[in-house]
Formats: structure tokens, C-alpha cells, sequence
């Protein structure tokens, strides 16, 4: 058994001590502690407004499926939702994966992968990317969203494609060489998308 | 022939010195003919000169007659009469530098002839001038022999045309002369150079080889090899100095073996001698050892009784103390009953406060489990405001989108929606440090669980021993009781012991008294066989140096 004298039982209350007003400083704050986080933030908010360039021209929504990185204009993106259940349809092949209701109405979702001849195993998709011009016309699963930006066309390359990819309309090219960027507008005309009466 | 090493010395500067002599004569020689050369160059100088000078004075003496008589004035006749004076002297001159020819005085006497026979008809031709006038004196000079002169002027040119050749003959042997002085000169001293370097060559090389193979020998027969001998070369003074050295060596040779022989005859006896002297040293130390090993047996043995008497006093001197301690153990066993009582007090105690730190320990073990319960539940709150995070970050992301379509009526909301999104993720980085530093509590606090169980159960081990420690403090009081008794019985029995050890004493003084008198004569002994053994070392070293 441990001599009890071994032990600094002062510098151990005291440590408990501290720490537990730290604990307390920090959740429930005195009047002056208050006092200074409502003076930093209105320091904060008394400063003009800075809009980063990089706001302003917001265009491109960045996404990734499968570990595979995309962008498309953001003018074509309506919204990004955790991906909700859908029902498969027998009839309908690849690229769709079936229909969802979405806000009451059904909306389409495809598989971007098996769209660009992909094989479609990795991942798992957890969000829903809806695409449309004026109304929420296409539904596609990702794996995450990652951020909006400005992407500049000058430096998407479409010589860098791969051989399957060249002259799809939808696919603009590559940027820096690993994210491939879509066109909205093509990618809402693509014919494969388009379901006809019998379907 | 003996051709010693001095001749031979002398043999290469004779044939140095005899070349050189041999050039400095011919170059003697041909100096020698190039001055009688120059000499006679001049003398045909001189000659030719002087029948030059002649023929001016008849010439001269032809040049005043006909200017007297073609004048008839007296002053020209200073020439003719000049060259009279002087022709008699200059004929003479020539024949004396002729004079060692025999030639050119056969032409001399030719030219005397037709220089009397031209006077003398120059005198005639004057006299007739003088005495009859002018066409006298010429019918005279066309009447005479004009040839006269034609043959005086081709003696005289003879006489110059044999002095030539002569002059030219005697230049061409100067310089055969000459040149061979040259080749003398200049291959006689290379063949004189050449056999003074083959001479010395040659003397150089008589001398060093039987030298080197002398010096070889000394080096060899001064490294011990007496069997060699040198090689002889020639029959001079090295050839001497090998044989009178190959002599010494043998005689040397033959020492040695001498010395060699007595050697080993002085060594027989020195290992007889040596051997006996190791045997009295043995002898002698095998006594000494002896004598030591008794006196120090009589030492130990006077040491035991010394020892012997000393316990003797001190086992009676102990048994009085042991009578006395005796006593004061009972009195300390009575006290010790007491001490045993209060003892097992003590550890009741002991165990009662170990119960106590138990119970605390195991409420301490409780407030950590509870703790580390708290933990899970704080956990379950960060996954919470995880799972909020992410939802504020895709509404961030919606409302980035909306704020896009909206294009510049959404400006100021893109900006809130970034910072919102921000706000997310930096959440999200906040919950996952909260997740870690869940994970180190909880850590922390299995370690501390685990450490309150180890405790706890050293406490029931304590506990455990505390209370045999009592158990064994009981058993103890019993014992010192019987102790108290058995130190009762020692102190009366120790006075008997006392009576018996004073007589044991007085019987060990006698024995001691006894042993001291052997040690002494022990020693005597011990002594004199030590001086036996220096003895022996002494021989020993004397015969080993």
C-alpha cells in the first residue's frame, strides 16, 4: 500500500479547483466577461463590410461522389439535401436509381457515375444535389458537398479528358487536372435523361 | 707479373701523363715549324725586296744617263751616279740573303754579270757625251746591244720567281703543319681523355671489388659467421689484406671453439655446484619452515591459552552478568506483558481506520465510475451538436446557392451564409477536440478505477496482516512470560558456574606460562636456519651472476 505522504494532495486540490473555474469562466460567464465578448462583437460588426471577390462571383458548386471530384454551375444547383429514400423502378435502367418525392412532387434521381460509363461501386451517396434551370427538374446522388466557388475557365482543360469523356456534352473538362466540370444546361438536356411517355 | 695496387695506379697516370706529353710535342713541333716558316717568309720577303730595290737602281742609273745625254746638263747625272752608289751594296745584300741557294746565286752571278756589262756601258755612253757630243753619244746607244737590259730584267724577275715558289711551298707545309697540329690537338686530347677514363675505370674497378668483398667479409665475420672466408682477387695488397684477414678468422674461429669447449666445462661444474646449492637451500628452508611452522604452532597454541583465559574470565564475568540480566528480564518480561496488551490495542485500531480507508476507497472508485458515466453523457451532447453542425453547414451550403441564383441581391447574404458555414465547420472541429478529450477522461478514468482496485486490495491485505500482527503481539505476551521464569531459574544457577570457572582459569595460566617458554626456544631455532637460507641465496646468486 502506497505511503499516503507520497501523494501532494494540496497541488491536486488545487488543480481541481482551477480547473473547475476555468470550466465556469468559460460556460457561464461573469459581467465583465460578458461585457468584453459583446464589446469584441461589436467591434467586429462596426467593421465595413468586406466582401471577398471570391463571394461575389459565386458559380461553381464543388461535390464529390465515390472520391471522385465534380463542379457544375451553381445557377443550376436548387438545393442539397441529406438524400432521402427512394423506391427503385424496375423499368427504369442505369443511370436513374428511381424517384423521390421531393416537396410533393417526384423528381428523378440518376447516378452521375454510371451517366459518364462509370463502374458505380465505392462511397456510400448521402446527399441529394437537385438541378434545375427554373424549377427542381433532376435529382443526383452525392457522397458530400464540399463548398461553392469561382472556378475560372481558362483553366479548364478539356484536352486532358480521357478518351471516353471527349465530345460528351454535359463535360466541360478537367480543372487542375482531378476535378471534372459539368455543364448544367446540357446535363438537364441530355437525352438519356429525358423519360418519355411509355416510361 | 705482381702489378700492385700503387703500379697500377701509376700504369693509369703514365698513359694519361705519356698522351699528354705526346700532344704538347707535336704541338711544340708545329709551333716550332710555323715560326721558321714565318721566318723564311720574311727572309723571301727581304730577298725579293732587295732585287726590286736593285732593279729601281739600275733603272734609276739608265734614267739619269739618258737625261745627260739628251741634255748634256751635268744635274742630270744625280740619278746614275746615286745608283752606282748604291747597286755595289744592294748586290752584295741579295747574294747574302742567297746565299743558302745555290741556284739563285748562279742567277745572281748571271745578274752581276749583265749589271757590269749595262754600267759599263752607261759610263762609256756618258764619257762620250761629255767628251764628243751628242750625236756621238747617240749614234753610240743605237749602235749598242739593247738586250743587255731586256736579260737584266729577266734575271732579276727569275730570281723573284724562284723566291716565290720557295714562299709558296713553305706556306703550303705551315699548314699541313698546322693542321696537323690540330688533329693532334683535338683527337689526341679526346683519345687521351677516353683512355684516362678507361684507365681509371679500370684501376677504380681493381680496387673497390676485392675491396667490397673484404668489407662484405668484416660485416659477415662481425655478424658471427666465422665459417665464411673472402673470395681472392688478384695477387696485390688486397689480395693480401684478404688472405692475412681469412687467417684471423680462422684463428678466431679456433678461439672460439676453444673458449666455447672451456665454456661448457665451467657450466658442467656450475650445475654440480648449483645443485648442491639448492639442495642446502631447500634443505635449509624445509628447517626454516619447520621452525617458523612450530613457532607459529607454539604462537597459536600460547594465543589459544592467552585467548583461552581471557574467555575464561569473560564467561565468568558473563555468567555474573547473565545472573543479573537475568532478573532484569523477568522484571522486562512482566513489563513486556504489559507492553503486548497495549500492542494488540493498537493494531485493533489499525484495522478498525484500514476498515475505514476501504470504505472510502471504494466510495472514491464509485465517484470515478460516476464520473466517467458523466463522460458519456457529454459525449452523447458533442454528437449532437456535431450532427447540428453539419446541418448548419448544408443549410450554409443552400443558402450560398440560393444567395448565388440571386445573383447581386445576394451578395450580402452569400457573405453571412460563408460565415455561417464557418461557424459549422469550426463547431465541427470543436466537438471533434471535445471527442478527444472525452476519450483521454475516460481513459484517465478506467486507469484511476483500476488503481483504486489495486489499492483497495493492498488495504485488505494490510488488513490481513495487521491482524495476524496482533494475533502474533498476543502469542508474544505468553512467551515472555514463560521467558520470566526461565531467567529466574538461570540467575540461581549462575552463581555455581562462577566457582567452577574461577579454577579452570588459575589451570589455563599454568599451561600459558609453559607454551611462552617453547616459543622462545622455537624461535632460537627459526633464526638459524633463516641465516642458513641467506647463506644459500648468497652461493646462488654468486653462481647464477
Amino acid at each position: 500500500m502506497a505511503d499516503v505522504g507520497d501523494v501532494d494532495w494540496d497541488s491536486l486540490h488545487e488543480r481541481i479547483a482551477l480547473a473547475k473555474a476555468a470550466t465556469l469562466a468559460l460556460l457561464e460567464p461573469d459581467a465583465d466577461a460578458e461585457r468584453r465578448i459583446l464589446d469584441e462583437r461589436a467591434r467586429r460588426l462596426a467593421r465595413p463590410l468586406e466582401l471577398p471577390t471570391q463571394l461575389l462571383q459565386l458559380e461553381y458548386v464543388l461535390f464529390s461522389v465515390a472520391g471522385e471530384h465534380y463542379a457544375i454551375e451553381a445557377k443550376y444547383v436548387t438545393r442539397i439535401t441529406p438524400l432521402p429514400a427512394f423506391e427503385p423502378i424496375p423499368w427504369l435502367p442505369l443511370p436513374f436509381l428511381g424517384v423521390i418525392n421531393h416537396h410533393g412532387q417526384p423528381l428523378p434521381l440518376i447516378e452521375l457515375r454510371a451517366l459518364l460509363g462509370a463502374p458505380t461501386t465505392g462511397d456510400p451517396l448521402n446527399f441529394l444535389l437537385v438541378l434545375g434551370a427554373s424549377k427542381d427538374e433532376l435529382g443526383v446522388a452525392i457522397s458530400t458537398a464540399e463548398a461553392i466557388t469561382l472556378l475560372p475557365l481558362a483553366d479548364v482543360d478539356a484536352s486532358c479528358l480521357p478518351e471516353s469523356l471527349r465530345g460528351v456534352p454535359f463535360v466541360r473538362g478537367l480543372y487542375q487536372g482531378v476535378r471534372l466540370v459539368l455543364a448544367g444546361s446540357a446535363l438537364l438536356e441530355e437525352q438519356r435523361l429525358t423519360l418519355t411517355e411509355a416510361q | 707479373m705482381r702489378l700492385t695496387i700503387g703500379k697500377r695506379i701509376s700504369l693509369g697516370y703514365g698513359v694519361t701523363i705519356t698522351l699528354f706529353l705526346l700532344i704538347a710535342y707535336s704541338s711544340f713541333i708545329t709551333t716550332k715549324q710555323l715560326v721558321e716558316t714565318g721566318w723564311w717568309r720574311d727572309h723571301t720577303y727581304q730577298v725579293i725586296s732587295a732585287l726590286e730595290s736593285l732593279k729601281s737602281s739600275v733603272v734609276d742609273a739608265e734614267t739619269g744617263e739618258r737625261g745627260y745625254l739628251l741634255t748634256g746638263e751635268e744635274s742630270r747625272l744625280d740619278p746614275y751616279r746615286t745608283a752606282l752608289s748604291r747597286i755595289g751594296a744592294q748586290q752584295a745584300a741579295v747574294r747574302t740573303l742567297t746565299s743558302d741557294n745555290p741556284r739563285q746565286q748562279a742567277r745572281l752571278d748571271n745578274l752581276d754579270r749583265l749589271i757590269a756589262t749595262r754600267l759599263s756601258f752607261l759610263a762609256d755612253a756618258v764619257q762620250t757625251r761629255k767628251e764628243r757630243g751628242f750625236d756621238a753619244a747617240r749614234l753610240m746607244v743605237i749602235q749598242g746591244n739593247a738586250r743587255v737590259m731586256e736579260d737584266l730584267r729577266r734575271a732579276i724577275d727569275e730570281l723573284e720567281a724562284e723566291e716565290n715558289s720557295l714562299l709558296t711551298g713553305r706556306v703550303r707545309r705551315a699548314e699541313e703543319s698546322v693542321s696537323v697540329a690540330y688533329n693532334a690537338i683535338f683527337f689526341g686530347s679526346g683519345l687521351a681523355l677516353l683512355l684516362s677514363l678507361a684507365s681509371a675505370y679500370l684501376v677504380t674497378r681493381s680496387i673497390t671489388r676485392p675491396l667490397a668483398l673484404v668489407v662484405e667479409g668484416a660485416e659477415r665475420v662481425g655478424a658471427g659467421d666465422l665459417a665464411h672466408r673472402i673470395r681472392l682477387i688478384g695477387e696485390d695488397e688486397l689480395a693480401d689484406l684478404s688472405v692475412a684477414f681469412n687467417t684471423m678468422v680462422e684463428r678466431r674461429r679456433e678461439s672460439e671453439q676453444k673458449l666455447a669447449a672451456q665454456s661448457a666445462e665451467r657450466a658442467q661444474i656450475l650445475a654440480a655446484v648449483r645443485e648442491t646449492v639448492h639442495k642446502l637451500g631447500s634443505a635449509s628452508q624445509e628447517l626454516v619452515a619447520g621452525a617458523a611452522q612450530q613457532a607459529s604452532g607454539m604462537q597459536e597454541q600460547s594465543a589459544a591459552v592467552a585467548e583461552t583465559v581471557t574467555v575464561v574470565d569473560e564467561v565468568a564475568h558473563t555468567a555474573a552478568q547473565a545472573a543479573e540480566r537475568a532478573k532484569s528480564v523477568a522484571a522486562s518480561a512482566r513489563r513486556s506483558e504489559d507492553v503486548g496488551r497495549g500492542g494488540r490495542k493498537a493494531v485493533d485500531e489499525v484495522v478498525a481506520i484500514m476498515a475505514m480507508a476501504k470504505s472510502q476507497t471504494d466510495n472514491v472508485a464509485q465517484k470515478i465510475a460516476s464520473l466517467a458515466e458523466q463522460t458519456q453523457t457529454i459525449g452523447e451532447i458533442v454528437a449532437l451538436i456535431t450532427d447540428i453542425a453539419d446541418q448548419t453547414n448544408l443549410l450554409a451550403l443552400n443558402a450560398a446557392i440560393e444567395a448565388s441564383r440571386a445573383g447581386e441581391h445576394g451578395r450580402g447574404f452569400s457573405v453571412v451564409a460563408t460565415e455561417v458555414k464557418a461557424l459549422a465547420e469550426e463547431s465541427k472541429r470543436a466537438t471533434q477536440r471535445v471527442r478527444q478529450i472525452l476519450g483521454t477522461i475516460q481513459s484517465m478514468a478506467n486507469t484511476a478505477v483500476l488503481s483504486t482496485e489495486e489499492g483497495t486490495r493492498g488495504m485488505a491485505t494490510a488488513t490481513k496482516a495487521t491482524v495476524a500482527a496482533g494475533e502474533a503481539i498476543q502469542a508474544l505476551g505468553a512467551v515472555i512470560a514463560e521467558v520470566a521464569d526461565a531467567s529466574a531459574q538461570i540467575a540461581a544457577s549462575a552463581g555455581q558456574q562462577a566457582t567452577g570457572l574461577t579454577q579452570i582459569h588459575q589451570a589455563m595460566r599454568d599451561i600459558s606460562q609453559v607454551s611462552s617458554q617453547n616459543l622462545v626456544a622455537t624461535q632460537q631455532a627459526q633464526r638459524a636456519a633463516t641465516d642458513l637460507t641467506e647463506l644459500g641465496n648468497k652461493l646462488q646468486a654468486l653462481l647464477s651472476a
